[in-house]
Order: C-alpha cells, then sequence, then structure tokens
C-alpha cells in the first residue's frame, strides 16, 4: 500500500532569516523555535556589520571595506531610500558626504560610485546580499525567504524602495516590519511583559516613536510617530560643526568617536579635537528636544497619558547618550527601561517574526501595526481629502466616492499623497493617474470609487472604478523617483541574479506553494471522508496524491500547475460525495431542530 | 440552520458564513462586509466592548495574514482582504458614533451621506455658533479648559441620549443625537488645535 505523509511536515522548512537593515549598522538573525535567536557573526565574532559599501575591483561590505576611504565608498544610504533627488534631506546628505549625484537622472537619485551611477536601492541591495551570504555560510544551506525591518515612520516609496532592494538581492521579503514593533516583540517575549509601552528608538538617521499594547501574545500598535530622518548621523555632523575649522569628513569621523567616548567619560580627546561632555549635549540638545516633541504627540495619539504607561523602553545605538536617558526620564516622569541590548534588539524581533511566518514560532503570536502616515487624494482646490488617516490598522481597505465637476466631463486625475497637513504642497506626493472612459454626464452626475488598499507591510495600492460603466484603473502606487518594473528587470539582469532567474524562480516557488496547498487540502478531505469511498477507491486518491507530491520537485512552474489540476479533477467526484453528505445531514439537522422547535 | 456551499481549496461543504473550512482550513472566499455578521453579533447600538476586543484578537489570530505568510498565494490573497475587512469592521463597531451611524444608514437614514446633508437640524446649527464663538472668544488657558470640559459633558450627554434613543427604537432622537456627537468630535478637534497652539506659545 502506498504510504502518504502530511505534507509540510515530512518536507524540512525553508530558512527564514531577520534582518535589521540599519542606517549605520545591519544585523542578520534567526530563530529556529521562535525564543532562541542566532545572530550571524564574522570570523571575528563581530554581529553588527556597519552599512557600509565600497566600489573597488570588487564590491566590500561593512569590515571588508578597505580603511582609505574615497569617493567609492558609501555610508548611510538608507537616508536615501524612496527619495526624489531635489529633496532637501537629500541635498543635506550630499553636501555632508561631499557625493556626487546625477542631475540628469529625473527624480531618482544616482550616486557616482566605482565609475558608475548607481541608485540607493542597488546599494541597499549590495548590503542585504552580503547579509543573505553570511547567512547562508552559517546555515549551511541557501536563504530565500526573510522579514527586513524598515522604520514605522518610512513612507510608501522607500518601503517600496527596500522591498525593491531584497529583490535585486534574491531575497522573498514575507513581511516588512517596523523597527520599534520588531523591538517591543523581543522586549515583551523575553520579559513576558504585559501592559502599555513606549518605545523609543534613536539609531543612525532615523527616529520613531510607537505606543504598543501587549496582551496574551498580541502586540498591538496604538499610534506611532518619528522623523525619517533625525538621528546619530546629526548628533554627530552638530558636534562637527562645534569642532571649528578642519576638514569637514575629519571632523565627523572624529565627532563618532567622541560621541562614543562620551557616554562614560566627562572629556574626550580625538586628535586634534577635545571634547566635553557639555559641548556635547549643547550640540545634541536640539534633536533630543525634537525627539521628545514627537513622542509627546504619539502618546496623545495613543489616548494613553504618561502614568499609564508600564514602561519605555529606549532602541537604538544613539540612545546610549547619558543626556537621551536623563531627559527622557524627565519628560514622562519615569527612568526608561535599559535592560535590553539597544543594538540587536531590532534583529532579535525580526528573526522572531521571521520564525512565525515560517511556522516555527509562538502560535499565539501576533502583531497588529498601523500606518504611519495618512494617504489621501487631490481634491478641488489643491486641497487634500483623507481616505486613511494615521494610525489605523493595516491591513485596511477604505474606498471613498468623487464626482465630475464640469458637464461632460470624461476623465478625472487622480493624485495620491501621504501626509498630516491639507494643503497637496505640504503633503508627498505619492502617484498620479488618470481615470479616462467615463460616460459624458451633467456635472455630479458621474460617480468614481476611488479605493486605498494598505498591505501587511504598509505598501498601499490604489483602484479607481467609474460606477455605471465600469471602467477602472489601478496603480500600485510606485513614485515617479522610484524605480519602475522595466528598470527592476534591467538591474536584476545586471546584477549576479538575472532577471529570468527571478521571475522563473517567483512563478515555480508560487505555483508549489498551490500544490501544497491542494494536497494539504486533498490529505485533509481525504482523512475526514474517506469512509465514503470504497477501498479501491481510496488507493486511487492516494496514487493520486503520491503522484502530485512528485511535483512538488519539478521546476517547470507549468508543470506544477498541471499535477495541481490533475489532483483537484481526481478528487471532483468525491468532493461531490463530501457536498451531497453535508447536504443530507444538514436537512436531517434542521428537520430535528423543526421537531425541538416544535 | 445555515446553508452549505463548497470551499474553494478542497472543494468539500462548507457551511456558509464560516471564516474558514472545518475540514482543510482554508480561509472562505467570502467575507460578510456587515460588521455585526463579521463579529457574530446581533445588530444592536448595545454592546459589551471588552469581549468586542477579545473577539478582534481572536478572529486576528486566525486571518491575519502573517498566519499564511509562506503559504498558498490565495488563501494569503484572502487572508490579507478578510484582515483589512475585519479591521473596518473593528473600526465600525468599537466607536460609538461609528456604530451609531452604521445602524441609522441601514435603517435608511441619510442625513450623514452627502446627498442627506444641508438638513441640520436648527437646534444644533445654534449649538455650534454658541460654541464657535465662545472657543474665538476663549484667549486664557483656563477658559479653554473649562470649554474643554463643558465638550466631554455634552460628549458625555450625547451618548445616553443615544443609547437611549436606541434601546427605545427611537430613529430620529438618534439620528439628532448621532449629528450632535458627530458635530461634537470635529468640534473637539478645533479646541484641541487651539489648546495647542496656546501651549506652543507659551
Amino acid at each position: 500500500m502506498l504510504q502518504i505523509s502530511e505534507p509540510g511536515q515530512s518536507k524540512k522548512t525553508r530558512p527564514v532569516i531577520g534582518i535589521d537593515l540599519g542606517t549605520t549598522n545591519s544585523l542578520v538573525a534567526i530563530s529556529s523555535d521562535g525564543k532562541t535567536v542566532r545572530y550571524f557573526t564574522d570570523e571575528q565574532g563581530r554581529v553588527t556589520i556597519p552599512s557600509v559599501v565600497h566600489y573597488g575591483e570588487v564590491v566590500s561590505v561593512g569590515y571588508d571595506v578597505p580603511k582609505v576611504r574615497g569617493i567609492d565608498t558609501v555610508r548611510s544610504v538608507k537616508r536615501l531610500m524612496g527619495r526624489a533627488a531635489d529633496d532637501a534631506d537629500v541635498l543635506a546628505y550630499l553636501t555632508r558626504t561631499g557625493m556626487a549625484v546625477d542631475t540628469e537622472s529625473e527624480g531618482i537619485v544616482r550616486l557616482l560610485l566605482g565609475g558608475k551611477w548607481r541608485t540607493p536601492v542597488e546599494v541597499s541591495a549590495d548590503i542585504l546580499r552580503y547579509l543573505k551570504t553570511r547567512a547562508e555560510a552559517g546555515l549551511g544551506e541557501p536563504v530565500f525567504d526573510a522579514v527586513i525591518t524598515v522604520p514605522a515612520y518610512f513612507n510608501d516609496a522607500a518601503r517600496q524602495a527596500t522591498k525593491d532592494a531584497a529583490r535585486l538581492a534574491g531575497l522573498n521579503v514575507l513581511r516588512l516590519v517596523n523597527e520599534p514593533t520588531a523591538a517591543a516583540l523581543a522586549y515583551g517575549l523575553d520579559k513576558q511583559a504585559e501592559g502599555t509601552f513606549m518605545i523609543y528608538d534613536l539609531g543612525g538617521g532615523t527616529f520613531d516613536v510607537s505606543i504598543l499594547k501587549l496582551t496574551d501574545g498580541v502586540f498591538q500598535v496604538l499610534a506611532t510617530g518619528g522623523d525619517a530622518v533625525l538621528g546619530g548621523d546629526d548628533i554627530d555632523a552638530a558636534i562637527a560643526e562645534a569642532l571649528g575649522e578642519e576638514d569637514l569628513p575629519a571632523r565627523i569621523q572624529a565627532a563618532r568617536v567622541l560621541k562614543e567616548k562620551l557616554t562614560t567619560a566627562d572629556v574626550a580627546e580625538v586628535y586634534p579635537f577635545t571634547l566635553t561632555r557639555a559641548q556635547l549635549e549643547q550640540a545634541a540638545m536640539p534633536y533630543i528636544r525634537r525627539t521628545l516633541l514627537i513622542a509627546e504627540e504619539v502618546l496623545e495619539d495613543s489616548g494613553i497619558s504618561a502614568d499609564e504607561l508600564s514602561g519605555i523602553v529606549l532602541v537604538g545605538g544613539s540612545t546610549r547618550m547619558p543626556l537621551v536617558r536623563r531627559k527622557v526620564a524627565e519628560a514622562f516622569g519615569r527612568e526608561p527601561l535599559v535592560d535590553i541590548d539597544p543594538d540587536k534588539v531590532v534583529a532579535h524581533g525580526a528573526a522572531l517574526q521571521a520564525a512565525a511566518l515560517g511556522g516555527q514560532g509562538r502560535a499565539d503570536m501576533l502583531l497588529l501595526d498601523v500606518t504611519p502616515l495618512s494617504l489621501g487624494l487631490e481634491t478641488m482646490g489643491g486641497l487634500v481629502e483623507k481616505i486613511i488617516p494615521r494610525n489605523t490598522p493595516i491591513p485596511i481597505t477604505r474606498a471613498q466616492e468623487f464626482t465630475t465637476f464640469k458637464d461632460g466631463q470624461t476623465g478625472m486625475d487622480i493624485h495620491v499623497l501621504q501626509g498630516e497637513r491639507e494643503t497637496v504642497e505640504t503633503c508627498r506626493s505619492l502617484a498620479r493617474f488618470r481615470l479616462s472612459g467615463i460616460p459624458p454626464l451633467v456635472a455630479g452626475q458621474a460617480r468614481v470609487m476611488v479605493m486605498f488598499s494598505v498591505d501587511a507591510d504598509g505598501i498601499l495600492t490604489v483602484r479607481a472604478l467609474e460606477q455605471t460603466t465600469g471602467t477602472e484603473q489601478s496603480v500600485q502606487v510606485k513614485p515617479s523617483y522610484g524605480l519602475d518594473e522595466a528598470e527592476m528587470i534591467e538591474m536584476l539582469k545586471s546584477s549576479i541574479t538575472n532577471a529570468r532567474a527571478d521571475v522563473t524562480e517567483r512563478m515555480v516557488r508560487e505555483a508549489r506553494l498551490e500544490l501544497e496547498r491542494a494536497l494539504e487540502a486533498a490529505q485533509a478531505a481525504f482523512n475526514a471522508d474517506k469512509t465514503l469511498l470504497s477501498l479501491d477507491d481510496q488507493q486511487r486518491l492516494l496514487a493520486d496524491m503520491a503522484t502530485a507530491k512528485q511535483a512538488l520537485t519539478l521546476s517547470v512552474p507549468d508543470e506544477i500547475k498541471q499535477a495541481m489540476e490533475t489532483l483537484e479533477d481526481a478528487f471532483r467526484t468525491f468532493a461531490e460525495l463530501r457536498v451531497q453528505e453535508a447536504l443530507k445531514k444538514a436537512v436531517v439537522g434542521k428537520k430535528i431542530q423543526d421537531v425541538a422547535n416544535g | 440552520m445555515s446553508g452549505v456551499t463548497t470551499c474553494w481549496s478542497c472543494q468539500g461543504p462548507l457551511t456558509s458564513g464560516a471564516l474558514f473550512c472545518d475540514t482543510c482550513g482554508a480561509p472562505s472566499a467570502h467575507l460578510s462586509d456587515n460588521p455585526f455578521v463579521v463579529f457574530g453579533l446581533s445588530q444592536s447600538y448595545a454592546l459589551d466592548k471588552q469581549a468586542l476586543e477579545k473577539t478582534y484578537f481572536a478572529l486576528s489570530r486566525q486571518l491575519h495574514p502573517d498566519r499564511f505568510a509562506a503559504k498558498s498565494p490565495k488563501a494569503l490573497m484572502l487572508a490579507l482582504q478578510h484582515t483589512a475587512t475585519l479591521n473596518a469592521a473593528y473600526a465600525t463597531l468599537k466607536d460609538d458614533l461609528n456604530r451609531a451611524i452604521y445602524l441609522l444608514r441601514a435603517q435608511g437614514v441619510n442625513a450623514f451621506d452627502e446627498a442627506g446633508q444641508g438638513s441640520t437640524p436648527p437646534a444644533l446649527m445654534a449649538t455650534s455658533f454658541e460654541l464657535h464663538e465662545a472657543l474665538e472668544d476663549a484667549t486664557t488657558p483656563q477658559a479653554l479648559q473649562s470649554m474643554g470640559q463643558e465638550v466631554t459633558t455634552r460628549v458625555e450627554y450625547c451618548q445616553k441620549r443615544l443609547t437611549q434613543a436606541f434601546a427605545a427604537g427611537d430613529v430620529p432622537a438618534a439620528t439628532l443625537a448621532a449629528l450632535e456627537l458627530k458635530f461634537l468630535q470635529t468640534f473637539r478637534r478645533d479646541w484641541q488645535r487651539k489648546t495647542k497652539q496656546m501651549k506652543d506659545t507659551a
């Protein structure tokens, strides 16, 4: 007799890694049980990898980057993710780093590195590829799936850019997790904490604050906020400013070292510079003040008062500064919790979530996150109509009806915006598209339904539907300064993972997952109702399942699909029998109920 | 006894209205967009919010796309859609005003739709005028604070009226109370803005 084991149990599950893709440092980790976390280190046992990439004869990342850094070395590239070339923050970054940017490039930032123009997405992909390789070396097997953390305050464009970078690196993103949420997950599970917590996350380039309610394994974000370009880098720049006239890159490098030394010392020296803690604090204070203002606003948004908080958790390397700890304590009337490693906690949470998504984590654990920024549409007079307000739990779909304002109007421009203010100029433009084919009617008669859908990664899709004719336009919101599909394919071609392999891998993967699902469903149905079948028929279905199972090893999507359809056809008669049986039972149930109701 | 449909995944029987197939565990292809049906509640205004949150967490645990991340793309897509529906349903039910508006719309009341606007009751117009004038005149933190208290009192009174009107099946009274509550919530935002401005300039 043919034996068929339950699909999914027999085969080894694919490893899912957790990645903290930081502005200054990146980490990669894995959890095989949803409790313990293994960090992948280098030969020297170092866990954190500087997010630095050098483009020389070869591409090198992290500690492999040559000591003498020239114009072909790039750091803090996360600051440029999803940003337009003429963005004020991008210009500030370029001034600070002295990097060359392609001025001809429309919208997209392109940096001159190793004699080639490269986008921040490509640079991030090189960091991710390095992390993937490190994990593969540690595991001794290939890695395809990952959970990647992003700042909670990252906008749609930056999230999409991060996913694009992963794709270039040959990684399938199972989920983008917000950094403070990942930190809360690690902290909450580790300390078995319950209650409402503030996560204050000040990293190298970004600031996030989230309020989370922790109950029975549910991590519910109540409110979030932040600044996507505020972090330790800015404090370094402010210190460098105070250090005088020397060469700027030298001053910035010195500033970083001085700041770290002043965590414990009162005076620090890095030839030829000297800095006291008081001077450091004076330089850092404006930035800290800004973080506290944001934190107060987010707390207000959450509807929780400071004394209702169970604790404030500090995350990110910059929270090592004594000034941050003191000011947070002053502002919220309690000492912050510092009993976790602020550098590792985000990667720790990412690894736990990766395990959960891969089916190896705690079964009762659940993250419920929100949108950090409001999403809306341009309406008459340059105003923004909010469709999804900030702090709305995701995933979410919201629809709003609009109408024409001119007689005979047959088209409508849909301009999608993200931000909190009320006018178009003060919000960030995400996408524009035109819905045409509206039947010419009197103004106010046509009805256009615009649907906004935000998925669990915080990425938006917009659909517009003309109600009377059913004309539909749909866009995955790809901002003008992001990469379109053609460019993605072009980049994939030139990267190690080539385009065709990427597309085929995706299709094979999806077909396999669908076949696995069909096999699981078939097995479950068989187990539940096999008594409806003769022994011969049972044997036949078992054989069909065994045949279909063999197709899991195929690598042609259509062949896998074909195997699934054959399996489903083989089960059709059995399914009909099962339905008839259920209907019979339902009728009997009804009769009994009728009698009982009398 | 409810009807029987078929499961898209194992093709077997599925109790209509069920969120999942009992046999193979696939999320059902359809989920009602009536928030009360999603939560398995009878369509009434009164409800236990703690129990509502518990159900929300329990359903999220089953339906959330995280549960289907490394599984069939079709099951994942359904999980995503259903969780979006669940989140929208929860937002409607947990908020007193949203829940009231949903129930009133179901009764055919159009006062909350674009078509029905402009029919603001005179008494509410008067209140609106009065409160906005008072807000303009409030120039000290003390005056603003006492206004804040007044708004809170009015909101509480509105909520009480709303509960009573729904309990008595009095649709016109419930509509009035809901319109006033809606106005007060908008007004409270104006009040918050001014309070914040005063705090910032101080």
